[in-house]
């Protein structure tokens, strides 16, 4: 029989992960207007991906990372596929004890700005060439910038969530 | 490979590189113009709009109220601005209306009446959001078919052309910015009434091209749509002419740098080829007395001396 939850495992994580993600995901479809130029939060949802919490169900997990990516593609009206690709990417690197540790903010930052940078780079390339022409990249690196500077928010927020939901031993104290 | 113990179950590895091949696949067939789940698409942003205008709202107030306090900060020099502005307009208007006087005269004797292309109607939407984006410079307005919005509509502001409709939803619409890649728009000088094509290209200042050799384009011309396309009305405005390097025009946006909250839609139907016209015309069952039968046209007597110089 094949094994999809573990002792110790947090049951209903992927419901919190799906609520995070759904918050993500709404955020990063508005946008301010800073200094004259329209910023959005595309990169927001990674972060949703990065510290995707501890999962029971670990197919359930990956079906709906794989959706949350095509809806952010159909949002954001970008190549459709392109943050599919990326997000199971960064979950299938990111292994699991690394979602899962109650990290420090500066190995959470780290992770989750090596995991930026590989987004960036990626949907440079993919975007470029799916598009057949090269995409803007201040636009590109103003996305990154706005949801790197959101990284404390969500971090904290996630953290929050942590000792309401989950006891002790989840928690990995 | 993917994972450690709590999750490196077969089925977990199955499902990974399955969601792997099909994300590939849909990018690799989403490449080209037509994009895949294109209803799929408008359905969702119709479904999210509502929630998106709630939550823009705070955003949008909050810009508005900064930029009312940069507005604050200059209010005496603008004050100055506009006092002088209002004299000099005031002396147009009087031109303008002796203008419109006479030109109302000989439309009369000449029997011409060209009007005006601009539809009177305009619908008014909030703009949900905007993606300024690598990809794409679009909009999500909360107007759809339920507000009579199609297709091609032109989207204005307060300022100037936004864009137009690129399709529409039940109830909501994505507008393409005049910034896209995609957009392509007749446009026109005031002063010269010079015509080019104003293309996007993912970038704030989109430029003009096809501009002939002899067209006279002056940095600081105004720019408006010229209607030349028959997909946009005549004489919206767009922006101002910038030369970036010899014969090498770009426009600022009138849009650019602006707080967009609210914008209408004017529903302005396209000018029609003369096929579609008659098609149209048919299946409305409208009928078409100035549709000329062919059989007619040739039986019409030509006089060879009043076609004679």
């Amino acid at each position: 029989m094949m094994r999809i939850s573990s002792p110790g495992v947090s049951k209903g994580g992927v419901w919190k992960g799906i609520l995070l993600m759904c918050l993500l995901l709404i955020i990063s479809v508005l946008n301010v207007n800073i200094a004259g130029r329209t910023i959005g939060f595309v990169f927001l949802p990674l972060i949703g991906v990065c510290l995707w919490p501890r999962t029971d169900k670990a197919v359930l997990s990956i079906i709906t990372i794989f959706i949350f990516g095509l809806f952010l593609d159909l949002l954001s009206a970008g190549p459709l596929g392109l943050w599919p690709l990326i997000f199971l990417t960064v979950f299938a690197v990111l292994r699991p004890h690394m979602r899962l540790k109650a990290h420090s903010f500066n190995s959470a930052l780290t992770q989750w700005v090596v995991a930026l940078l590989f987004a960036l780079i990626a949907s440079y390339l993919l975007g470029w060439f799916a598009r057949e022409s090269r995409p803007d990249t201040t636009a590109l690196l103003f996305q990154a910038l706005a949801a790197a500077a959101l990284f404390p928010l969500i971090y904290g927020l996630r953290h929050v969530g942590r000792y309401v939901f989950s006891d002790a031993d989840a928690r990995g104290l | 490979m993917f994972g450690s113990d709590t999750d490196s179950t077969r089925a977990s590895t199955i499902t990974l590189i399955l969601a792997f091949v099909i994300a590939g696949i849909l990018y690799m067939t989403d490449r080209g113009s037509e994009r895949l789940l294109l209803r799929t698409q408008t359905g969702a942003e119709s479904a999210i709009s509502p929630g998106l205008a709630i939550l823009s709202k705070p955003l949008r107030s909050a810009e508005n109220l900064m930029a009312g306090f940069k507005d604050r900060s200059r209010a005496v020099e603008e004050n100055k601005a506009l006092k002088e502005e209002l004299y000099r307009l005031r002396e147009e208007k009087q031109r303008s209306q002796i203008m419109a006087m006479k030109l109302e005269k000989f439309e009369g004797i000449l029997g011409a009446n060209p009007g005006v292309d601009i539809p009177a109607q305009k619908i008014a939407a909030r703009a949900v959001s905007e993606i300024e984006g690598p990809f794409v410079r679009a909009a999500l307005i909360n107007a759809g078919r339920n507000k009579g919005l199609k297709k091609g509509h032109p989207v204005m502001t307060v300022d100037g052309l936004y864009g137009h409709v690129l399709r529409t939803g039940s109830r909501s619409s994505r507008v393409l910015l005049l910034g896209d890649l995609n957009s392509r728009i007749s446009v026109m000088s005031v002063r010269s009434s010079a015509r080019a094509i104003l293309s996007g290209d993912n970038s704030d200042q989109p430029r003009l091209d096809f501009v002939d050799d002899r067209a006279d384009w002056r940095e600081g011309d105004k720019v408006v749509t010229s209607g030349d396309d028959g997909v946009l009305p005549q004489g919206l405005p767009v922006g101002t002419v910038k030369e970036k390097s010899a014969r090498q025009f770009v426009v600022g946006l009138n849009t650019l740098d602006k707080n967009i909250d609210w914008v209408w839609v004017y529903p302005y139907v396209p000018t029609q080829a003369p096929d579609e016209d008659e098609t149209n015309a048919e299946t409305e069952g409208v009928d078409t007395p100035n549709v000329l039968d062919p059989a007619e046209t040739q039986s019409i007597p030509i006089d060879p001396a009043a076609e004679a110089p």
